[in-house]
């Protein structure tokens, strides 16, 4: 059945995704401003999106584990969070290149793309510190408390080109202002199911390795006591 | 077509390579994390079931 399931996920989203990139590519006209590369906002924006739909059932993965101490619920927020800082990595290269044709500059250190890297470099150092506690019980706690923490850092980014007093390179918003051409949005939104369906067949897979871990260190300790 | 949409071009394409590079990667990574774990998983049993014999 899970496997059923992430073959059907991974089916389904490339499907979508090859329609897409017709319609990205061959339909829709080029920016009259920006020319060419203002199709890599199809990548960019579903990428963030993507990425903190992921945190997000990291922060209710790593709460439900602090309430229940169940081990599942550690397993899917580090199976989230290892899908979304990989999302995230995308935003944040894809970002950069558009960066570089637009200002010139592959990086500029303004409000919102550093939030994006410390959010980015928040849950790095949540993957890097789990191997690093050997005891699954403690591992499991610091490691909720840290992805609840890291995710303070998401309304900053979102806030980051809504503040008057912020100044940015980044654009101001242009999503929810009405600036994005209505032609735009069923690519954008396309891509951004698209990366949800990849991302939950790649958290499944994640998952299941997670159960398998459980149990080597289960069969490990039988070892030591035989 | 001019040079700026010629370099508009080649950076969208750089764009969309860097995008599928690192999610490919992601996904290669996960393959060979998979098979790692499954190895050590049929090591340990097999280790377990011989230990209790």
């Amino acid at each position: 059945m899970r496997e059923k399931t992430i073959y059907t996920l991974g089916i389904l989203g490339t499907i979508i995704l090859v329609w897409n990139f017709y319609r990205i590519f061959l339909v829709i006209p080029i920016d009259a401003l920006q020319g060419n590369i203002f199709r890599i906002i199809f990548i960019h924006v579903p990428a963030a999106f993507t990425a903190f739909c992921f945190y997000g059932v990291a922060v209710v993965g790593s709460i439900a584990f602090l309430y229940r101490k169940n081990f599942w619920w550690d397993s899917l927020a580090v199976s989230a969070v290892e899908v979304g800082t990989m999302f995230t990595l995308v935003n944040l290269a894809t970002g950069s290149i558009w960066g570089r044709v637009e200002w010139g500059i592959w990086w500029a250190w303004d409000a919102r793309m550093t939030s994006q890297l410390m959010c980015f470099l928040l849950y790095l150092g949540y993957l890097l510190m789990r191997p690093a506690i050997a005891e699954p019980q403690q591992r499991g706690v610091m490691s909720a408390v840290l992805a609840i923490f890291a995710a303070a850092d998401i309304p900053i980014v979102f806030m980051a080109i809504r503040l008057h007093n912020v100044r940015t390179q980044h654009p101001g918003p242009v999503l929810e202002t009405g600036t994005l051409a209505g032609i735009y949005w069923p690519p954008l939104l396309t891509d951004w199911l698209v990366f949800l369906l990849l991302g939950t067949a790649m958290m499944l897979v994640r998952l299941h390795q997670e159960s398998n871990r459980r149990e080597i260190d289960s069969l490990r300790r039988e070892l030591h006591a035989i | 077509m001019s040079a700026v949409d010629i370099t508009n071009l080649h950076f969208l394409f750089f764009g969309y390579s860097a995008a599928w590079i690192i999610m490919i990667g992601f996904v290669l990574l996960l393959v060979q994390r998979g098979r790692r774990i499954d190895r050590e998983l049929t090591r340990l049993k097999s280790l377990v079931e011989d230990k209790e014999k």
